[in-house]
């Protein structure tokens, strides 16, 4: 097989696949040891202070994907390192934790105490979430707000790896990821859901308890394409900034699709629900893909194919 | 926040289930039995499957190539029948077990005798081999629409036995009190306490007596009108038959059994002392108005209680905390539990309705 091994800043990745925020819990970890195929995974994103999170339900099925409406429900960053960290060491993968904030200087704070443990390996800022609020959302839709932000935390996170991750909540996603490359941002991540909403035919209700949610899975996958695109084109390259491609990714296909958009990395969620095998499926296929390819065209690695479709 | 890994994640497993039967029981009603391989770790009442409903999703052929638009989520269904490899349940109805008195127990196991053979030193009831599970199910969206047309031959993707189930309390009387599909899991359980020589009472409310026929397995009254009195007898003789004392059944429009809510026909039995809180544990399944009424009903008469809730799930696993429910711990301190593994089974008195 190829050796699929990626970097991104000082993250070292067995795969590029990456188990995104939200989704991924240790319980994978049970009922698939070891997390074959998995290069790192993304904690489910973690605030300063405890959040109870929405009101149920909080999820609905929709065509071809699904909206959800959790609301970062999470024990705070102090439960997070005393309850989730001794579990997240049974991980054989690099660990980057998720945080969300409602201002600066919660965001900062959160990523202070988490960024010296051992445990963690990157950091990923959460500027993106539908469904809270306050904050989040507004950084990610906001360059100057977001320069801010991602400074203040790059200086509190030191050398660990800064992912910022954008919201396609905005007319041009390639605003945001420029403002997080200039502040300091060692790598992007996008797409975050997709605000939607279902109504019940019967009750005239929204199906979510918080009225709207984040769409995902296999119906976004085009929009993430596109935006992993743009941001590729417009400035991470020229920047030298790795991008983590996600959004509706549940094949081989769709994640070398992200790939030649300009993704070196790419994030897997929704598709996780059906199958957690996902990731090594999707290893396999991307091993496959490039050994065929070998001498054909002389593709060696998946860095020879990021961002190839830029390039015709 | 939560605990590590927690019970209720213990056995579960990824697995391919044969698919042995998937029938209609009545309009909308369907009966699913899988075949459970060798070493499969007894589902205990309450616990589910998280279940792929569209076993072909991905396989759809468009252009020659595969490229479906797959159900996104997996569903999940409790456990209805249990079926042991060598038991005859129709033994169930024996009085030999109720005539049983105490239950030997031994290093923490609860025996009974092999009826079925007659053997004596009892068998083990843990290590009776489970051959086959049923899930009844009714068909309410795309999900179990997908899963009503999955033919028998089919491996079914499913992950399980998940949660934690009900917590039997053998020396008290079973009093299980089921609303619509509630009575799906309930089966299981009142099977179970039979199993453990529990002296079991059931309640059963639905909507009309049509509803009532996805409980017969084999209808007699297939093919011609249904009569809810002929209906309602067949009923309480199919749970008589798995052992319970007695069977009371409800209809909302009084179509069959007696009319009104279940949980009514509860509190007069309750009131008039036919059954006793301090004797009893409830178990309850059903929509959730009728399970706060079976709740109160259980703190007014001091009965301890068990809700098995039902919340829209996306992972089943633990990770994802979509299906949570309001919970309150001991010193009143107000929760978001996960259904699938902290329950979904829960104490009446812990949940905020």
């Amino acid at each position: 097989m190829v050796e699929l091994e990626t970097r991104i800043g000082s993250l070292r990745m067995r795969t590029p696949l990456i188990a995104v925020s939200g989704i991924f819990g240790i319980e994978y970890n049970r009922l698939s040891p070891g997390l074959p195929g998995v290069g790192a995974v993304v904690t489910k994103s973690v605030t300063l202070r405890p959040r109870s999170g929405n009101p149920e339900p909080r999820i609905v099925e929709t065509p071809a994907g699904m909206l959800n409406s959790i609301g970062i429900q999470n024990p705070g960053v102090e439960g997070f390192l005393s309850e989730y960290i001794p579990e997240l060491r049974l991980l054989e993968v690099p660990i980057i934790a998720s945080v969300a904030g409602s201002n600066i200087e919660e965001y900062v704070k959160c990523s202070s105490l988490l960024a010296p443990r051992d445990e963690i390996d990157a950091i990923e800022l959460n500027v993106s979430c539908p469904n809270v609020e306050e904050g989040g959302m507004e950084f990610g839709c906001d360059p100057v707000a977001l320069s801010r932000l991602v400074t203040e935390v790059k200086q509190a996170v030191g050398s660990k790896t800064l992912i910022v991750k954008l919201t396609p909540n905005v007319t041009d996603i390639a605003l945001p990821a420029q403002a997080a490359i200039d502040s300091g941002a060692d790598a992007i991540s996008l797409i975050n859901t997709l605000r939607g909403m279902a109504i019940d035919l019967e009750t005239w209700k929204p199906k979510l308890g918080n009225r709207v949610g984040g769409l995902s899975g296999q119906a976004i996958h085009p929009v993430a394409v596109y935006m992993v695109h743009r941001c590729y084109t417009a400035c991470c390259q020229r920047n030298g900034v790795p991008v983590i491609g996600i959004g509706g990714v549940s094949r081989g296909e769709d994640a070398l699709e992200l790939i030649l958009a300009g993704a070196t990395c790419v994030g897997i969620g929704t598709a996780m629900f059906r199958d957690e095998s996902v990731f090594e499926k999707v290893e396999k296929y991307l091993s496959k893909y490039i050994s065929d390819l070998h001498d054909e065209r002389g593709v060696e690695s998946i860095s020879d194919l990021v961002g190839r479709a830029a390039q015709t | 926040m939560r605990d590590t890994v927690c019970s209720g994640m213990f056995h579960v497993k990824h697995l391919l289930l044969k698919v042995l039967e998937n029938r209609e029981l009545c309009p909308e009603h369907y009966l699913i039995t899988l075949q459970t391989p060798r070493g499969f770790k007894e589902p205990q009442p309450g616990q589910f499957f998280h279940v792929v409903c569209d076993p072909d999703g991905e396989k759809t052929l468009i252009n020659g190539k595969e490229r479906g638009y797959a159900l996104t989520l997996r569903r999940p269904f409790s456990v209805h029948r249990v079926h042991y490899a060598g038991f005859d349940r129709r033994l169930l109805a024996a009085p030999s077990i109720a005539s049983m008195g105490e239950i030997p127990r031994t290093s923490g196991r609860y025996e009974i005798r092999d009826i079925v053979h007659g053997e004596n030193p009892p068998y083990p009831w843990k290590e009776r081999p489970v051959s086959k599970i049923d899930i009844l199910y009714k068909v309410v969206g795309e999900g179990t629409r997908s899963l009503s047309q999955v033919r028998p031959g089919k491996l079914l993707d499913v992950i399980g036995p998940i949660g934690n189930g009900f917590h039997i309390e053998p020396g008290r009387a079973g009093v299980i009190v089921a609303g619509g599909m509630g009575v799906a899991p309930l089966v299981a359980l009142a099977e179970k306490l039979r199993y453990l020589g529990t002296e079991t009472h059931i309640y059963v409310g639905m909507v009309s007596h049509m509803h009532l026929q996805s409980l017969l397995k084999n209808s007699p009254l297939e093919g011609r009108d249904v009569d809810g009195t002929e209906l309602c007898g067949l009923i309480i003789r199919e749970f008589k038959g798995i052992g319970a004392e007695t069977v009371t059944v409800c209809t909302d429009d009084g179509s069959a059994g007696e009319k009104g809510f279940v949980t009514d026909t509860l509190e007069a039995d309750m009131q008039a002392g036919v059954i006793l809180g301090s004797d009893i544990t409830i178990y309850a399944c059903g929509p959730s108005e009728m399970m706060r009424k079976v709740s109160d009903l259980a703190h007014k008469y001091e009965a301890p209680c068990q809700v098995l809730m039902e919340e829209r799930m996306a992972c089943g696993i633990g990770a994802c905390f979509s299906c949570t429910c309001n919970v309150r711990d001991k010193d009143g301190n107000v929760e978001k539990k996960r259904v699938c593994v902290d329950g979904p089974v829960f104490e009446a008195k812990e949940i905020v309705w």
